[in-house]
């Protein structure tokens, strides 16, 4: 008896069945690595998209408080009524900062980040600056000049 | 005392009850255990093709998104310091751009002008959307105003 069983425990008998699970296993490892590296892939378009969204968000601010600063000749900054558009969960401020300069201009820099923002923009804030000059001859407004344009 | 000398069908009847067959059971539950991860393989297989397939269709439409949106930009310059010499508005509701979509995909972009007053800030929202060959939509907001 004791000779049969050793016979046995060293024989093919359910070898099928450990091959199977060897199998079974493997292929397991193998869709769960694909599966983690297709998720991965599908966030990294999520965040770009995100990233993408913000951008032109800062820009669309940047583009729409120039516009309204050349009308206004006030130099404003705002929280509201800016168009984050892209991503409406990370909405963007505009702070704007008037300088001196000659008569019939206005010199000002502008810097767009992410809220709350209360004050100016710190430069490792910002998403985006620019340096603008509105020239205001012959009518108000008439022209502007962007000196600089940096995204961070 | 005779001691029985077992026969060659004893022993097959013995045999027939033992352990034989069990080979046989262990190779059909090996082989459907193996069915199965066959198809779970198959099924995950198919599903990242599917899901490669919507990430690169996705991420080529944020692509002529964006460079739809670039091209915008000069078109609404262009646009801007024609009617500013022409004396007409400078804002539309969509502009030529030039630019080419790849194939199967269909881009294009609209917008809601402002009045058209000295006082009112004279900036548009141009929504543009890009469409892949299956029908999947990229949506980029974008900001113009006039030059």
């Amino acid at each position: 008896m004791t000779t049969r069983r050793r016979r046995r425990a060293r024989g093919e008998d359910g070898a099928a069945l450990e091959l199977a699970l060897i199998f079974l296993s493997a292929t397991s490892v193998i869709v769960a690595s694909l599966l983690g590296f297709a998720g991965t892939s599908s966030q990294a378009t999520v965040v770009t998209r995100t990233a993408r969204g913000s951008d032109y968000d800062a820009d669309g601010a940047m583009q729409a408080d120039i516009a309204i600063i050349r009308v206004s000749g006030s130099c404003t900054s705002f929280t509201t009524g800016m168009p984050a558009l892209n991503n409406p969960s990370a909405p963007v401020w505009v702070g704007c900062t008037l300088f001196a300069g000659p008569a019939s201009q206005r010199h000002v820099v502008l810097s767009v980040c992410f809220t709350p923002v209360t004050t100016q923009c710190s430069d490792t804030s910002a998403l985006l600056r620019a340096e603008v000059i509105f020239y205001d001859a012959p009518t108000f407004g008439a022209s502007l000049s962007i000196q600089s344009w940096s995204n961070q | 005392m005779t001691r029985r000398v077992p026969s060659r069908s004893d022993d097959s009847t013995r045999r027939g009850f033992g352990e034989d067959g069990s080979t046989l059971i262990e190779v059909l539950v090996a082989l459907l255990i193996a069915a199965g991860a066959v198809f779970v393989l198959i099924g995950g297989m198919s599903a990242l093709f599917t899901n490669s397939f919507q990430n690169r269709e996705s991420t080529t439409a944020g692509v002529v998104v964006r460079d739809y949106a670039e091209q915008l930009d000069v078109a609404v310059a262009e646009a801007s310091v024609a009617a500013a010499t022409n004396g007409t508005f400078w804002c539309a509701p969509s502009y030529t751009v030039a630019y080419t979509a790849p194939a199967g995909y269909v881009v294009g972009g609209t917008g809601l002008c402002p009045a058209n007053t000295a006082t009112t800030p004279q900036w548009e929202t141009v929504t543009v959307t890009a469409t892949t060959p299956n029908g999947a939509t990229e949506t980029l907001k974008v900001v113009v105003r006039q030059t």
